[in-house]
């Protein structure tokens, strides 16, 4: 599988990212080569292979159903920059 | 030639909010009327070096709603980063379990056109945090200009449930009763109270059309139906303008759309989803559901209400829109059939309930369990007049004295002034006997035969029921007044 650099141009900016020629190449060159070695995998056959996600046979951790409000939510307001009373502030999401 | 016809295909989503007190994956409250930015930490704002930790209370929740989706529950799923750049989740990821879901398919029943009960099958049900609330305008109403939104991050992490159908819905009213239909029986798990004033459950359909002429139109995606009459107008539009593109040999493309409810038209969305990709999330290990946790959800579960409402139609012989009102609330079903264990006719019983006991409700603003007649006691009062010892009205007042006055039945009797067992026999006819003779003129008006269109006896058998106070039989009444007036 390769990817075009229209294609990963318009992935980063999904991600929001602003590459010059240059960077979009090279991203474009990292991206493809990736992908070329996981083109190798499909050289096995992995038939009855179940995916692979996990390196231990971990369980997921639960917690309780308990509130714990957390102490400063202030100072996650303060993370940002735009802030308007207790409201972040984003540029206008334009909607129907 | 043969005139062409559509059929439209459709597909649902449902997001519906989860009951926990906290959040998904962290501890902060769910209650997202809090002021603004209030429930919030640096897990569920994403920040760096943060855990999510699953709540145990969302997975019970999300098996319960999905048996009540006759889903089956899978023994693992696992959570995904879906991507998702938008400002109302800070992370840039929405955590879903959108290809390991905890439920695997389903099924909820319908009405088609014909009447006849048909199968809405759910794909799946599955796990997911709900997003920020943007709003447009600041806390004190202000707008600041166009360029500005405000977020409200209490929302974000609050536990979903999304629900897909395979494409099995054939209409908009199709639509409407498998999302109302599907809402009771959530509601009757325990999962979710569904409340539809507050946004608890939003929907989404795949509308197409299938031509008889052998074409097919493209997928639509029709979002932002917020309420049950927002989904079926949302559909009806759009089967209507997919078909008259059709009709005009005309591509329906495949897009999002948008419905806009106060124009009450769809419109071509123009953020574009283009990456939608999701991988594996590292930080939750896959979650194992035993067979044992799942048998202990199954124990809880109620029966369910459209199952409910086909037993009392079938062994109670209750109609089946009376059985519908009954089975709409998990606890007025309760009330109802505690009436008829103590004794109650079901289905005089399921008048009763359906008629005087809602409308006390709604004129109270009550729930059932705010009600003041105990079900044996209304059961004993349903008694009494199905055996004729009050008649139906009297039964009404005695309704109404108890409830006004927290009283009991034989109280309420007594209170009234009401004889049980009625005026019958000897004590009608003393009845009869003075209004004869208070009404001379009447009684030799009938008995010289001018009153052909017996309006004035009419007149003499209104007298006596107003003499007994409604509590003799109208029949017996007439017979009685026929034999005296003839002597
Ligand atoms: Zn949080």
């Amino acid at each position: 599988m390769k990817l075009s650099s229209e294609e990963v141009n318009s992935i980063a900016l999904e991600s929001r990212l602003l590459l010059n020629e240059a960077e979009l190449a090279g991203a474009v060159r990292y991206i493809n080569n990736f992908l070329d070695m996981l083109d190798r995998f499909k050289e096995l056959d992995l038939k009855d292979v179940e995916p692979f996600s996990f390196a231990e046979a971990l369980e997921c951790p639960l917690r309780d159903d308990t509130v714990i409000a957390f102490p400063d939510n202030e100072a996650i307001l303060h993370e940002s920059e735009h802030v308007d009373g207790s409201y972040f502030k984003v540029p206008r999401i334009m909607e129907e | 030639m043969a005139e062409l016809t559509f059929t439209p295909v459709i597909g649902i989503e449902i997001h519906i909010r989860l009951k926990s007190d906290s959040k998904l994956f962290c501890s902060c409250s769910t209650d997202t009327d809090a002021a603004p930015n209030t429930n919030i930490c640096p897990v569920c704002m994403g920040l760096p070096g943060t855990l999510p930790r699953l709540n145990h209370k969302v997975v019970e929740q999300g098996i319960l709603a999905g048996l009540a989706l006759n889903c089956g529950i899978r023994p693992k799923s696992l959570f995904f980063r879906k991507s998702y750049f938008y400002p109302d989740l800070p992370k840039g990821h929405q955590v879903s379990q959108c290809d390991l879901p905890i439920t695997t398919s389903g099924y909820i029943e319908v009405h088609d056109a014909e009447g006849n009960l048909k199968k809405i099958r759910v794909h799946h049900l599955h796990l997911e945090e709900d997003v920020g609330s943007l709003h447009h305008s600041a806390s004190d109403g202000r707008l600041e200009g166009a360029d500005t939104s405000y977020v409200d991050y209490n929302r974000c992490g609050t536990p979903l449930a999304e629900i897909v159908s395979e494409p099995d819905v054939a209409s908009a009213a199709e639509a409407v009763e498998y999302v109302m239909n599907l809402r009771r029986r959530v509601i009757y798990s325990g999962a979710s109270d569904v409340e539809l004033e507050k946004g608890m459950m939003r929907f989404d359909a795949n509308v197409s059309m299938k031509c008889s002429d052998g074409r097919w139109g493209h997928k639509v995606e029709v979002k932002n139906m917020n309420s049950f009459k927002a989904l079926e107008r949302a559909i009806e539009f759009e089967i209507k303008r997919q078909k008259k593109l059709m009709l005009n040999g005309e591509d329906v493309i495949q897009e999002t759309r948008h419905w806009n409810d106060a124009k009450g038209i769809t419109s071509s969305s123009r953020v574009k989803e283009n990456y939608r990709k999701f991988i594996v999330e590292p930080d939750l290990p896959p979650l194992h559901v035993t067979q044992e946790w799942i048998d202990r959800m199954k124990a809880k579960m109620p029966e369910m209400p459209d199952v409910k409402a086909r037993r009392y139609v079938s062994e109670m012989k209750i109609p089946p829109e009376v059985a519908d009102v009954l089975t709409d609330d998990k606890n007025l079903a309760a009330y109802f059939e505690a009436c008829v264990a103590a004794g109650a006719n079901p289905v005089r019983a399921s008048h009763w309930v359906r008629t005087e006991v809602l409308r006390v409700m709604n004129e109270k603003q009550w729930k059932i369990a705010d009600f003041n007649i105990k079900p044996e006691v209304l059961a004993s009062l349903v008694a009494r007049v199905d055996e004729g010892k009050i008649s139906t009205t009297q039964g009404k007042e005695v309704f109404d004295y108890m409830t006004a006055n927290n009283s009991g039945v034989d109280e309420a009797i007594k209170k009234l002034g009401i004889t049980e067992g009625g005026v019958a026999g000897n004590a009608l006819n003393d009845v009869i006997q003075t209004v004869l003779k208070n009404n001379p003129d009447v009684l030799e008006e009938i008995k010289s035969g001018k009153d052909t269109k017996g309006k004035k006896l009419k007149f003499l058998q209104g007298l006596v029921m107003k003499e007994t106070k409604g509590q003799a039989k109208p029949q017996e009444v007439a017979e009685a007044i026929e034999k005296a007036v003839r002597n």
